[in-house]
C-alpha cells in the first residue's frame, strides 16, 4: 500500500510538469540543408546532433549534397513551395532567392533577441542586410588566397613575394612567364596557373581598379575595357605559351578537388577561399604551400572582400518551424557547443567571440587560414554590393566568352564586346 | 419481374465497370497529376515571365518572340542537338542492321555475343557510362592510349569544341542494341523461300539484301527511327555530365534539353524554359509527322 501510494503520488508529481512541457514546447522536425564534401557532413551531423540534445522538442532532419547538386536541389524545393526551413545560402546565388522573397528576414527575432548578433561586426551584418532586413546570417568568414606550391617553386629557383607581401596583376604575369622558362631549362613541361574565369576574380581584378563588379543600383559597375583587359590578360599568357591548352583548362572545370591539376601538381597556382586550406594540406601533405595575398592593382591599389556561407530562414515554413529554425541559427552562429565541432570550416566565425574561442582549438593549418583571414580584412575591409537578379546567368556568360578566346574562335576584343553586350540585357530582362 | 432482373444486370454491370475504373484509378492518378496537368500548366508558363518563386506575369508571345528572333543558346542548342540526332540515329541503325544481319544465322556462342552487344543499350544512357567516356576520351585516355600504339597523337576529344559532340554521338551508336534486337526478329520472320529463289535466280548476296532483306525490313526501320529520334532529341544526361551542366566546352555540348534546364532551374526563368519545350514538342511532332508522311513511299506491308 505505501508503495502504491509513493507510485501515485509520483505519478501525480509528473503529470503537471509533462503537460507544462508539452504546453511550452511542442515537438517541431525542421529540416536544413547545407552543400559540402564527405568531411564537412560529419561535422555538421554532429553539430545538429549537439543542438537536438540542447532543445529536445526540436528534431532537425538533414539534407546535404555537394556544391552544384545542392544549388539544382535547392531550386527545385524552393520553387515547389518545398524549402528546407534552414538553408546555407551564397552571395553568389542570394540575389536569385533573397530578391524573389524566399527567404524570411530575421529582424524579428534579432529584435526579440532570439538570433544574438551583438557579437558580429557592423561590416559583416551591413553585408546581408537589403532595405534595411537582415536576409541572411554568416557563417563564417573567409577570403579568397592565391594559393601556391612553395615546394615547386623552389625547385625550379622562381621567386616569390613572401608570405603577407602584396604583388600586382602585372607582378603575377611576371611570375607566370618566369616560372615557365625555369621549366623548360629544367626540361619540364609545367605551368605557373591556368586561366581564371570566375567572375569573381575578375571583380578582384576591377575592384584594383577602383571599379566594381555591380553597383549600388544593380548595373554594372566595369566597363568593356576592364574585360578587354581582363580576356587579354590571359590571352597574352597563352600567346607566349605561359599558360597549359584550352582543352586542358576545360577539362579541369569537370573534377574534383583531389583529382585537380593543383593537388596533383600539375600546376603551381590557384584561387580559392581560404578555410578550404586544410583540404588542400590534406591531399598534399609533402608539399609547401603558400597563402599569397590576390593581386593589388598595378598601381597598388589593395582590394580584398568578405565571402563565406550564409543561413538563411525559408519563408515558406509556418510560423512554429520559422521559430525552431531561428534557434537552431542562434546556436549555429553563437553556441560554443557548435563552434567546437564547425571550427574553421567555414571560414572565421562572425560572431567574435566564438572567432577568439576557436583559435585555441584549431590546428596549426586553421591556424594559419584565421591569421591569412585577418590579415586580408586588416588591409582593406571591404564588403562590396549585392548582386542583382540575373547575375547567376552573366557569371555563367562571362566565362562563356572567355572560353571562346581561349579556343581562338573569337578576338578579345569580340568576346569582351559580346559579353558585355549580354549581360546588359540579362539585367534589362530582370529588371522588371 | 423483367423489371428486377434488368436492375440487377444494371447493377452488377456498373458494379463492373466501378471495379474497372478502379483498377485504373493508379495509372489514371499517374496520368493526370504527372502528365497531363503539369503539361497544360507549362504551356500557360510558356506565355508569362515566371521565376517560380513569385507569381506568374503574363507576357503573350514575348517568349517565342526573343526566342527566335534574338536568342543565341537557342540557336546553338539547336545546332547542336540537330546534329546529333541527324548524324548519330541513322549511324546507330545502320551499325543495330549490321550486326542483326551478322547474328542472324545460329552459330555456337552466337546467345553469347548477341547478348553482349546488346548490353549497351541497357545502361548506356546512364551517368555511369557518361563518367566512363570522359575518361576514355580526355588527352591521357584508352582512346588516345590506342591511337598512340597506330603512330597518331590524339587530341583531348571531349574537351575540344570542334570534337566534343562526336564523342557524345559515338555515345548514342554505341547503344544500338534495342533496335539491333528488333531487326534480329523480324530478319527471322522474313521466309527463307525468297532467298532460295534469289540464289536460284543467280542474285548475289548483297543484291539479296537490298532487294528482299531491307525492303521486308522497313516496317521495322521505319518504327526505330521513330522511336531513336522521339529519345535522341530528349537525351539530356550525356551531355549534363560529360560538361559538368555547363554545355560546354564554348557551347559544343549544349543539348537542347540541358538549355532547357538551364534556363529554367540555374537562372529561373521557368516561363522562358517551358516556351522552349514546347517548341521541342513541335520540333518532335513536325520530324515525326514528316517521317510517317514519307512512310508510304518507302515502308512496304506484305
Amino acid at each position: 500500500m505505501k508503495r502504491f501510494l509513493a507510485i501515485l503520488l509520483a505519478v501525480l508529481l509528473l503529470v503537471p510538469t509533462v503537460s507544462v512541457v508539452a504546453e511550452e514546447h511542442e515537438p517541431v522536425t525542421i529540416r536544413i540543408a547545407w552543400w559540402g564534401d564527405t568531411k564537412r557532413h560529419e561535422r555538421y551531423n554532429t553539430m545538429m546532433d549537439a543542438f537536438q540534445e540542447m532543445y529536445p522538442w526540436i528534431t532537425v532532419e538533414r539534407e546535404y549534397g555537394t556544391w552544384n547538386d545542392y544549388w539544382d536541389k535547392l531550386a527545385t524545393q524552393v520553387a515547389g513551395g518545398n524549402a528546407p526551413d534552414v538553408m546555407g545560402m551564397h552571395q553568389q546565388y542570394a540575389a536569385d532567392y533573397i530578391n524573389r522573397n524566399a527567404t524570411l528576414p530575421l529582424n524579428e527575432y534579432i529584435d526579440s533577441g532570439v538570433i544574438d548578433v551583438n557579437k558580429m561586426s557592423e561590416a559583416v551584418l551591413d553585408g546581408c542586410t537589403v532595405d534595411g532586413k537582415v536576409v541572411m546570417l554568416p557563417i563564417g568568414i573567409t577570403v579568397t588566397t592565391f594559393l601556391i606550391n612553395k615546394t615547386m617553386c623552389d625547385e625550379l629557383g622562381v621567386t616569390l613575394p613572401e608570405y603577407g607581401d602584396m604583388w600586382s596583376w602585372a607582378d603575377l604575369q611576371n611570375v607566370a612567364r618566369d616560372f615557365r622558362a625555369k621549366s623548360k631549362e629544367a626540361g619540364k613541361d609545367l605551368y605557373f596557373m591556368l586561366d581564371r574565369f570566375a567572375i569573381n576574380e575578375f571583380m578582384n581584378y576591377a575592384r584594383g581598379k577602383g571599379r566594381d563588379l555591380y553597383g549600388e543600383d544593380g548595373g554594372l559597375a566595369f566597363t568593356v575595357e576592364d574585360v578587354k583587359e581582363w580576356y587579354s590578360y590571359f590571352d597574352d599568357l597563352r600567346k607566349e605559351d605561359c599558360i597549359p591548352s584550352a582543352d586542358y583548362v576545360s577539362e579541369q572545370s569537370t573534377k574534383t578537388l583531389e583529382q585537380g591539376a593543383f593537388a596533383n601538381s600539375e600546376i603551381a597556382a590557384i584561387m580559392v577561399p581560404v578555410n578550404q586550406l586544410y583540404l588542400y594540406v590534406a591531399q598534399m601533405p609533402d608539399t609547401e604551400l603558400l597563402c599569397g595575398m590576390m593581386p593589388t592593382g598595378n598601381d597598388g591599389t589593395k582590394d580584398a572582400f568578405l565571402e563565406g556561407a550564409h543561413w538563411a530562414i525559408s519563408s515558406t515554413s509556418d510560423k512554429k518551424r520559422q521559430d525552431a529554425a531561428a534557434l537552431l541559427i542562434d546556436f549555429l552562429e553563437n553556441k560554443k557547443e557548435n563552434w567546437k565541432t564547425m571550427l574553421m570550416d567555414q571560414g572565421v566565425p562572425a560572431n567574435q567571440e566564438m572567432a577568439e574561442y576557436i583559435s585555441t582549438l584549431v590546428s596549426d593549418i586553421d591556424a594559419r587560414a584565421i591569421d591569412f583571414v585577418n590579415r586580408t580584412t586588416e588591409v582593406v575591409p571591404g564588403g562590396f554590393a549585392y548582386p542583382p537578379a540575373g547575375a547567376t546567368e552573366i557569371k555563367a556568360l562571362f566565362q562563356e566568352y572567355q572560353e571562346y578566346t581561349m579556343f581562338g574562335y573569337s578576338t578579345v576584343e569580340e568576346a569582351a564586346e559580346a559579353f558585355y553586350q549580354g549581360a546588359l540585357e540579362i539585367l534589362a530582362a530582370n529588371k522588371k | 419481374m423483367t423489371q428486377r432482373i434488368k436492375s440487377g444486370v444494371n447493377l452488377s454491370q456498373r458494379r463492373e465497370t466501378r471495379a474497372g475504373y478502379l483498377f485504373l484509378l493508379p495509372w489514371l492518378i499517374g496520368f493526370f497529376c504527372l502528365t497531363v496537368i503539369p503539361m497544360i500548366a507549362s504551356l500557360y508558363f510558356s506565355f508569362t515571365s515566371y521565376d517560380m518563386m513569385t507569381d506568374p506575369v503574363w507576357v503573350g508571345l514575348s517568349n517565342f518572340s526573343k526566342i527566335f528572333t534574338s536568342d543565341v543558346k537557342f540557336q546553338y542548342s539547336l545546332r547542336v542537338t540537330t546534329t546529333y540526332v541527324l548524324l548519330g540515329v541513322p549511324l546507330q541503325l545502320a551499325f543495330a542492321l549490321l550486326l542483326a544481319v551478322i547474328f542472324k544465322k545460329d552459330r555456337p556462342g552466337i546467345r553469347f555475343y548477341r547478348a553482349a552487344y546488346y548490353l549497351p543499350s541497357l545502361f548506356g544512357g546512364s551517368i555511369a557510362v557518361a563518367i566512363l567516356w570522359r575518361q576514355l576520351f580526355n588527352k591521357t585516355g584508352v582512346i588516345n592510349q590506342m591511337l598512340a600504339v597506330i603512330g597518331i597523337q590524339g587530341k583531348n576529344w571531349i574537351n575540344s569544341p570542334d570534337t566534343a559532340i562526336y564523342t557524345l554521338i559515338s555515345l548514342l551508336i554505341w547503344q544500338f542494341g534495342a533496335s539491333m534486337v528488333i531487326f534480329l526478329s523480324s530478319l527471322k520472320q522474313i521466309p527463307q523461300d525468297y532467298y532460295e529463289a534469289a540464289t536460284i535466280d543467280g542474285a548475289s548476296r548483297p543484291r539479296q539484301f537490298f532487294s528482299i532483306t531491307l525492303p521486308l525490313l522497313t516496317p521495322m526501320v521505319f518504327f526505330n527511327i521513330v522511336m531513336q529520334f522521339i529519345n535522341a532529341f530528349q537525351a539530356f544526361t550525356p551531355a549534363y555530365i560529360v560538361s559538368a551542366g555547363t554545355g560546354g566546352p564554348m557551347n559544343s555540348t549544349l543539348f537542347y534539353t540541358l538549355n532547357i534546364y538551364l534556363q529554367g532551374f540555374s537562372y529561373f526563368k521557368m516561363g522562358y524554359a517551358c516556351a522552349l519545350a514546347w517548341i521541342l514538342v513541335a520540333l518532335i511532332g513536325a520530324f515525326t509527322g514528316l517521317i510517317f508522311g514519307t512512310s508510304k513511299k518507302w515502308v512496304y506491308y506484305d
